[in-house]
């Protein structure tokens, strides 16, 4: 099955959002927030172990 | 869809970009994994033990803690001065001369309530320096920082034609394929796009404010050169006539210009940060974003006459906002590990980079084609 770009970016592209937008924003708003920030900022990480996890071979 | 001549050349950019700097960023990957957690580091071993000879007694001023430290160190001119904010501790950096370069200054701290001197917490900080020297400049000084900062200028184009060659190898495969049943090469070449796309906002965000930080001193210069020439034009001679202004009172007269920005530290006539007669006295603001950026009010040194807030321009602001970028100190333990975590990761793409480029080298003849996903035009 082929994908378009659509296909293809669409994890990445969230995945980018979310981490850019935990980057800045612990950079903006005080420290009540920063761990909901940082998980964000490591969404590509948690990403990264759900693929471990799936294995997709 | 992307033709066979486009992949080429995207390939040829991501190979030579990514092979000229990659030892480069492994060494500042590597360099960057114990810097992160300097702080954390420096606490560890150097456990907080000093008390002021006079707690809750009245302070000296920072004219009488001036000319202490300077009786500490004859012969030698100021050239910052900085304010601990957890204890009653002035940092004072002299030097031979005001612009002498950073292994000629001195660093000396001074109990506020009496002017004794604080015993450095250095435990540890020699190969922390050296850690941080290497990652700055690899001791070449400004030639080694914009070196470092050409090679980010590399890894970001690699970045961006590895993120142009995702498409391609990835048009018949889903999110987070890793095929480990065919051939090692084949693996971890989805190993190194996983790896590498998963991670890409942090590492452009690392990479570019890098980039960035390595400019610090052609940016400073720059400031000085057109926002502070006025000042710098007919002001010189004044300060070598006249004795030096109380700086408590430049001090305390720049802390009421901006009532609702916080002292952070003051660079002294001649340094790179002020003109040859002022003092600037620098102010960062009070909100998460604000307390990044830096604002000096300069004062004559000879005369005491205000010169004024002075905003910085948008250079120096993206030169301020950089810093915290980078090192991932601003958000708490957690970022902290976050930043670890995607430093070890990207360790690991530049490391299988590496690999499929040495393994493509032996094996010439089996080039390693896109999973068949590309539209070859008749050549």
């Amino acid at each position: 099955m082929r994908h378009g770009l659509l296909g293809i970016f669409a994890v990445p592209a969230i995945l980018f959002a979310i981490s850019l937008t935990g980057l800045i924003m612990a950079l903006l708003l005080n420290s009540r927030w920063d761990m909901v920030f940082a998980v964000a900022a490591g969404s590509g990480i948690l990403s990264l172990a759900w693929s471990m996890c799936r294995r997709r071979d | 869809m992307m033709q066979a001549g486009t992949i080429r050349a995207w390939s040829w950019v991501h190979k030579w970009t990514s092979l000229i700097s990659t030892l480069f960023l492994l060494m500042l990957c590597l360099t960057g994994l114990p810097l992160i957690f300097h702080d954390e580091i420096d606490s560890a071993l150097n456990p907080e033990s000093w008390q002021p000879a006079h707690p809750g007694g009245a302070p000296l001023t920072l004219d009488e803690i001036l000319d202490i430290s300077l009786e500490h160190r004859p012969g030698e001119v100021p050239i910052f001065m900085s304010f601990d904010i957890d204890r009653p501790v002035v940092n004072v950096t002299t030097g031979p001369a005001a612009d002498a370069p950073g292994h000629d200054m001195h660093f000396a701290s001074f109990d506020l309530t009496s002017g004794d001197l604080v015993p450095p917490a250095d435990r540890g900080e020699s190969v922390m320096e050296f850690i941080l020297q290497l990652h700055t400049d690899m001791f070449l000084g400004l030639p080694g920082m914009l070196f470092l900062g050409a090679m980010g200028c590399l890894f970001v184009a690699a970045i961006i034609s590895g993120v142009v060659l995702y498409a391609p190898f990835m048009r018949k495969l889903e999110f987070g394929t890793v095929r480990r049943r065919q051939s090692p090469r084949l693996k971890w070449l989805d190993y190194h796009n996983l790896l590498g796309i998963v991670t890409l906002a942090w590492v452009l965000v690392v990479g570019i404010t890098g980039v960035i930080n390595t400019l610090e001193t052609p940016i400073i210069d720059t400031w000085r050169t057109n926002e502070l020439a006025d000042l710098v034009a007919g002001n010189e001679a004044a300060l070598l006539a006249g004795p030096r202004a109380s700086l408590d009172d430049a001090v305390r007269e720049a802390v009421r210009l901006a009532p609702d920005m916080e002292l952070q530290f003051v660079a002294f006539p001649g340094s790179g940060f002020s003109t040859g007669a002022h003092y600037a006295v620098f102010l960062h603001g009070d909100t998460p974003l604000t307390e990044n950026i830096i604002t000096p009010v300069l004062i004559h040194a000879g005369t005491g006459e205000i010169a004024g807030l002075r905003q910085m321009p948008w250079y120096t602001k993206a030169l301020s906002l950089s810093r915290p970028l980078h090192f991932g100190d601003y958000g708490g333990l957690l970022l902290k590990l976050v930043w670890l975590v995607l430093d070890l990761v990207t360790i690991l793409v530049l490391a299988t980079g590496l690999y499929l480029w040495a393994t493509k080298r032996e094996s010439p003849r089996r080039r390693l084609q896109p999973a068949k996903t590309v539209e070859i035009n008749s050549r």
